[in-house]
């Protein structure tokens, strides 16, 4: 009986496996429902619909060839439209975010609660959140376009990312307080520090303007900063989007000195700080960077989205997939800052760039917006208390692989419970030895991986490090990569800040304009061609010493020299 | 002859990749050619058996390192003997190759596979035509580290170390480790069955012989 007793809690240890991976929250479409939605006509939304109070704002930007003025309005929370203000004279590109200034006094004046917002042909304007009145504008330059950048308050200063600048106006009646100019900016959101403001340009350069309009500058190299500074622990996070990659540099804000670089896929979007971490994506993933004395990656899952992002329901965050294939990412981040993303469909669907709109009614009921590219805004509800309040006809994807190795391991459990209750040891073996398999199964990408990091951890390094004729003298003692294609080799040194050879490879490809493609699996991400280059496949030495990880879980030291070759001239 | 190395060792010329096609098979044909008779019941169960285990490898492709060639080689060496044995390993990896891809690593898995047969040989897995189920479930964890070290052999060129060699191998264990639990569980659930199924049957001729032995009756 004990005996019996002992083996049924075996199984039940078992089975946790299986009841985690079936015991998963309440899906968005089974928790979610369309409320109501809006159509702007032949316009685009492409930033965050916001709620106030008890109001939802929208704007949207002119679309190519379409007739529709960029506006702003004001919907009730029941979808019913209470005012709308446009600017004909505006062009596309009006993806300043709406900045909600509630109300208050300063030096300058007081001023009621007021939506700013930046317009592209160069005007601000402060406009009442109660019926939508004017109440100050101000003319800035418009050299193509005018502001695309994130306004910011500074006390009772508005501090405005211009085309060619920024401006600080008063809060109260628009008055110009400070202008500084800057280089030529596109979405050039400002971020206020303790004693300046930071804001980037379209030539890679990083401004810090001083309260009295004084400015430095750093050139971060050949790119364009389209987003607000974020200030961490770490530093003044900025990111450079250059061609087919981009990088992440923390700066020390006192000097403008960086002090690490990171690599990022192209095309980022806007980061953002959550509690703990940063959120970054591009056009290849979504990642979580822990940000202490330095900024490093804690977790990544792959994503295309290259616009907003914004904070949801239960601390979740979600954002627009730039394309056709997949929705909206709905992210959760543990404690750890590991990614779990759900990818649902809200109706703003494919190549969305706008952040949404969240609001938590009194009664609990949550509202969520979502603009999409086709100029209608969809606005999403929960009940009241959180639950399901209609089915919805979602397109629910089943998972075949995940639900069927669930299903089996509970055959193989089930099978071994039955067989070990009619006494048959052996039968009861066979069920175990499969539920063991498929674990194996579920589990051998994540174990061999870690072991190949502690096997590449506890390997002696290389003792004589290879090195071309060719190379730079210079290079000695930085990173260095050659990749070798078509027989004739490419090489780059002198370069530093790199913890992992994909990164580095990267940082390579784009100094010597090859392009590389690559693809994200469970192991790691591996290269699949340089230049359109596939082969036999490539494998990679560091130190001359061939590398069994992917290359972006491969470390690498600052004077690492990494080398690609075809398998076919290794 | 050899073009280059790579991942798993050189990448053959098409002149080079016939010569080892060639002398693969050659190798089983000469380890076939025993000097007993077969019959055409030896010849249709052994190339059904080398089909429908080439294809059940190949359907068992997507699954990281799940080798039921492994399992089958043991057994097929016990109960067949080792030059059959081996030949059925040739035999198979020759053809699961040619649909998941030939190269130098062929002759190694080859090699390895006929190991394993020569291995299910010597080690009485059938005593007296009494299968040893313990028995044949530890040879088959045995077994996947003992080709996965052959195996591995393929990687070896001019420029490994012996450090190198060894990370290599370290590497591989894990998977090493899957294929020992997939081949259990192919013991567990078909090392009985696939071993009677191969239990040698006796022809009519010897039939004949052990009646009229018993009857004492004169020709």
């Amino acid at each position: 009986m004990r005996s019996r007793l002992l083996i049924v809690g075996v199984l039940a240890v078992l089975l946790l496996p299986t009841t985690f991976s079936s015991g998963e929250e309440p899906s968005f479409n089974d928790t979610f429902s369309l409320e109501w939605s809006y159509d702007f006509g032949d316009a685009y939304i492409t930033t965050s619909p916001v709620f106030i109070d008890e109001k939802l704002f929208v704007r949207t930007s002119a679309s190519w060839g379409g007739s529709a003025a960029p506006t702003v309005a004001a919907f009730t929370l029941d979808g019913d439209l209470e005012w709308s203000a446009t600017n004909p004279h505006s062009t596309h590109h009006d993806m300043s975010p709406m900045f909600h200034v509630k109300a208050g006094s300063g030096d300058c004046g007081s001023w009621p609660d007021m939506l700013v917002l930046g317009w592209s042909d160069g005007s601000v304007e402060a406009r009442s959140t109660n019926d939508g009145e004017l109440i100050w504008s101000h003319k800035t330059e418009q050299v193509v376009w005018g502001i695309t950048g994130e306004v910011a308050k500074d006390g009772d200063h508005i501090v405005v990312p211009t085309r060619t600048g920024l401006v600080s106006l008063c809060a109260a009646d628009g008055s110009l307080m400070m202008e500084a100019t800057t280089g030529l900016g596109w979405r050039n959101g400002v971020a206020v520090g303790q004693d300046d403001y930071f804001l980037g340009d379209e030539s890679g350069t990083l401004w810090a303007v001083a309260r009295n309009g004084s400015t430095r500058s750093v050139d971060l190299g050949e790119g364009k900063i389209r987003h607000v500074p974020l200030l961490t622990s770490a530093g003044l996070l900025v990111q450079l989007q250059k061609e087919s990659s981009s990088t992440i540099h923390v700066l020390n804000p006192a000097n403008l000195e960086t002090h690490q670089v990171l690599q990022i896929g192209p095309s980022p979007g806007i980061p953002i700080s959550t509690p703990g971490f940063i959120l970054v994506f591009d056009s290849i993933a979504i990642r979580t960077l822990e940000c202490t004395t330095t900024c490093s990656e804690v977790d990544r899952a792959p994503f295309l989205s290259n616009g907003e992002i914004g904070q949801v329901h239960d601390g979740q965050y979600m954002l627009p997939y730039n394309g056709i294939e997949q929705g909206w990412g709905l992210v959760n981040i543990t404690e750890k800052g590991l990614l779990n993303l759900e990818t649902i469909t809200t109706g703003a669907d494919g190549y969305a760039t706008s952040g949404p709109g969240f609001f938590e009614h009194e009664d609990h009921r949550i509202l969520l917006a979502f603009g999409s590219d086709d100029g209608v805004v969809y606005v999403h509800s929960s009940s009241a208390d959180g639950t399901v309040q209609e089915v919805s006809e979602s397109p629910y994807e089943f998972d075949w692989v995940a639900q069927g190795t669930v299903f089996l391991l509970y055959i193989a459990l089930g099978g071994a419970g039955i067989q070990f209750l009619r006494g048959r040891g052996t039968s009861v073996l066979k069920f175990l030895s499969v539920y063991a398999l498929l674990v194996g199964l579920l589990i051998i990408d994540q174990v061999a991986l870690q072991w190949s990091q502690t096997i590449e951890e506890l390997a002696p390094s290389s003792t004589e490090k290879p090195w071309d004729s060719s190379w730079d003298d210079s290079w000695e003692g930085t990173q260095i990569v050659s990749i070798t294609i078509e027989g004739e080799m490419y090489s780059v040194g002198g370069l530093s800040g790199y913890s992992n050879a994909f990164e580095l490879t990267l940082a390579a490809c784009e100094q010597l304009g090859i392009e590389m493609e690559y693809e994200m699996t469970g192991m790691g991400t591996y290269v699949l061609s340089f230049n359109g280059e596939i082969g036999e496949g490539w494998e990679y030495t560091v130190d001359g010493r061939l590398a069994m990880l992917a290359s972006d879980v491969s470390p690498i030291d600052s004077a690492s020299i990494v080398q690609w070759t075809p398998v076919e001239a290794r | 002859m050899f073009q280059a190395l790579g991942t798993h060792g050189p990448e053959v010329s098409p002149a080079m990749g016939l010569a080892l096609d060639v002398l693969l098979l050659g190798a089983a044909f000469w380890l076939l050619a025993g000097p007993n008779r077969r019959t055409v019941h030896d010849i249709v169960l052994m190339g059904a058996l080398v089909v429908s285990v080439s294809l059940v490898r190949v359907v068992m492709q997507p699954l990281p390192n799940i080798q039921p060639v492994t399992v089958a080689c043991l057994l097929v060496g016990a109960q067949l003997g080792a030059r059959r044995g081996a030949a059925f390993a040739v035999m198979v990896t020759m053809l699961s190759n040619f649909f998941m891809g030939d190269g130098w690593w062929t002759i190694f898995q080859a090699a390895g596979w006929a190991t394993v047969a020569v291995f299910g040989s010597r080690i009485s897995l059938v005593v007296d035509g009494v299968y040893n189920a313990t028995r044949t479930c530890l040879a088959a964890i045995a077994s996947a580290f003992m080709f996965g070290m052959i195996a591995s052999l393929s990687i070896l060129d001019g420029n490994m170390t012996g450090t190198d060699f060894l990370i290599y191998l370290a590497n591989g264990w894990p998977f090493d480790a899957l294929h020992a639990l997939g081949n259990l569980t192919f013991a567990i659930w078909f090392g009985a069955w696939f071993s009677s199924l191969l239990r040698e049957q006796p022809t009519i001729e010897s039939i004949e012989l052990a009646v009229v032995e018993r009857h004492g009756i004169d020709a």
